[in-house]
């Protein structure tokens, strides 16, 4: 079975764009000076040139294996700092503890890479391909060669747990005096972004928001991809 | 400024820099935790988002899409088939862009439930989606023909999002409830709701195809076809251990279900072990008679009735008198 040609190219557009934000993003960041997400924004690249692939094969730019490669030590990186922000020297210094250039949440990388090579791993039609020039094809059309699809579905939902988990946090700005001041009588506190008086340690992410944006839209293809190869 | 504001603002120092994936230091945001109300919200989010994922699926850009939703509206009477055929044929018309509009449909309803801000009007537009695609789509699940059963997801999966979408409602005022559930309409309509579903699932257990003796077991043993080999083989394991007994196995499977509906309006430690029980049962029949919704076929449209019972049930978990007091959510 085949994906609708224009719905893998419409997928590819969301991956790439959030590439070019991830890109961008980098780039800005490191001219203003701001703390950045090196690692986080690091591998949506990956992700989003791999995805294209995956999505329009013509635009695949390396075989499988070299894929499976960055993926996998994507995944040893973001799994050593899972282990490392949940370190007690760690905690409380957020994503700015490490290098000022770390993502503060990454789990959910790792679960992306995991995803990524589940993905290429998962389907013996794209292996098979992959050995010929030229790369990946679509992975639509997989089902019933799908190898352990219970793991995919697992993938899938914690994909989709993120994915809500970040729509839950995506609240517009407000100032800490005002959110404070509205919040009911009665109601227990607030956990704050931050509060006044307390000293920064940095100045703010770069786009915060269209970050969390662009992390949800990623996480939507990569979803979409993960349930097609079922 | 309250003195509660005041007191909360000289917290903050103390607390750690903030859950939201932005909130570091310098950040001029606030963000309060989810409550339980809020928490179901979530779950139904995620399972509206899955949805929409899984409408995505290469297969539902195809005809077979139309066929089953066709297949959805047989046997009704021809007020509730007629237009269900209508919009099998629409779609099979126009597979490419009312699929894609349904998936994208059911993301935005996901994702509307995840974000704060529009929590309210996603749930009022997902009753109203919930509805129509069980009258159109699922031809009312099937509960005004003879084949019915909750094992197969009966009284249709989407009306289950409606009902959870009403009794997870944020109200602006809450009726003193000791479970969330009860907390938008009032306790007793809530247990009316819950009276009301379980007690129709118990009674289209023990309708005449269900109860025939090879009834669950054909009913089991049909949903093999393109799942992998471990759950295909709970398939069969259970089918073999229905051969034969379809009645005591539907009337045992009946009383259960009777059982749950009534316990609810038991005392708080009685509801808790019925809320457990309608859990396990929402999970066993997920599993054994919805191979998961025939996800793993990549054939499904949505997660099917067994994990929408379970955040039902879990809406009618008695809390501490503390937590139902609640923060808003």
């Amino acid at each position: 079975m085949i994906r609708p040609l224009w719905l893998g190219q419409a997928f590819a557009a969301v991956v790439v764009a959030v590439a070019l934000f991830s890109i961008g993003r980098l780039i800005v960041s490191r001219r203003r000076g701001r703390p950045g997400e090196l690692d986080g924004d690091g591998v949506h690249i990956l992700m989003g040139v791999a995805m294209t692939g995956m999505f329009v094969p013509r635009l695949a730019v390396l075989p499988i294996p070299a894929w499976e490669m960055i993926f996998a030590a994507g995944a040893a990186w973001f799994g050593w700092r899972a282990v490392q922000v949940r370190r007690p020297a760690c905690r409380g210094t957020g994503y700015l503890s490490v290098s000022g250039r770390c993502c503060r949440y990454p789990l959910p990388h790792l679960v992306d890479c995991a995803a990524m090579l589940y993905a290429l791993w998962a389907v013996p039609v794209l292996r098979s391909e992959a050995r010929a020039p030229g790369g990946m094809s679509g992975v639509a059309g997989a089902a019933g060669g799908t190898r352990l699809p219970a793991l995919g579905l697992v993938l899938a939902l914690c994909i989709c747990g993120y994915v809500v988990w970040l729509g839950d946090r995506l609240q517009p700005p407000a100032p800490v005096r005002t959110a404070v001041a509205a919040r009911p009588a009665g109601a227990g506190p607030a956990q704050l972004g931050s509060s006044p008086g307390v000293p920064l340690a940095g100045r703010q992410l770069l786009a915060p928001r269209l970050a969390i944006c662009c992390k949800i839209a990623m996480g939507l293809a990569m979803g979409v991809m993960l349930i097609d190869l079922l | 400024m309250t003195s509660q504001a005041a007191a909360a603002q000289d917290a903050a120092p103390a607390q750690h820099h903030g859950d939201a994936p932005w909130a570091q230091p310098g950040s001029d945001t606030a963000w309060e935790a989810p409550d339980a109300r809020r928490w179901l919200q979530l779950g139904l989010a995620v399972i509206w988002v899955l949805d929409g994922v899984l409408q995505y699926q290469s297969a539902m850009f195809t005809r077979a899409f139309s066929q089953m939703l066709a297949h959805g509206g047989s046997g009704n009477p021809a007020v509730i088939a007629g237009p269900a055929q209508w919009a099998a044929r629409l779609i099979e018309h126009y597979p490419m862009s009312t699929n894609a509009a349904f998936a994208t449909i059911q993301l935005a309803l996901g994702l509307g439930i995840a974000w704060r801000s529009t929590v309210r009007i996603a749930l009022a537009a997902s009753v109203v989606w919930s509805v129509a695609v069980w009258w159109l789509g699922e031809g009312l699940g099937g509960v005004l023909t003879s084949s019915a059963s909750p094992v197969t997801g009966a009284p249709g999966a989407v009306i289950l999002y409606a009902l959870l979408a009403v009794l997870l409602w944020p109200a602006a005022r809450d009726h003193p409830a000791s479970f969330v559930a009860g907390r938008p309409l009032g306790a007793g309509a809530a247990r009316g709701a819950w009276l009301l579903l379980w007690g129709s699932l118990a009674y289209f257990t023990v309708l005449a195809a269900n109860r025939s003796a090879q009834g669950l077991h054909d009913t089991v043993a049909g949903m093999t076809a393109g799942e992998p080999g471990w759950l295909a083989s709970v398939n069969r394991g259970a089918a073999g251990l229905l051969a034969h007994r379809g009645l005591p196995a539907a009337v045992m499977l009946a009383v259960l279900l009777a059982g749950i509906a009534a316990g609810i309006f038991l005392p708080a430690t009685a509801a808790r072990v019925t809320v457990m029980l309608a859990v396990a049962v929402a999970l066993v029949i997920w599993v054994v008679g919805q191979d998961l919704g025939a996800i793993l076929a990549g054939q499904a449209t949505d997660v099917n009735s067994g994990p929408l019972l379970v955040l039902l049930a879990l809406a009618f978990w008695p809390l501490s008198a503390a937590r139902a007091e609640g923060v808003p959510g």
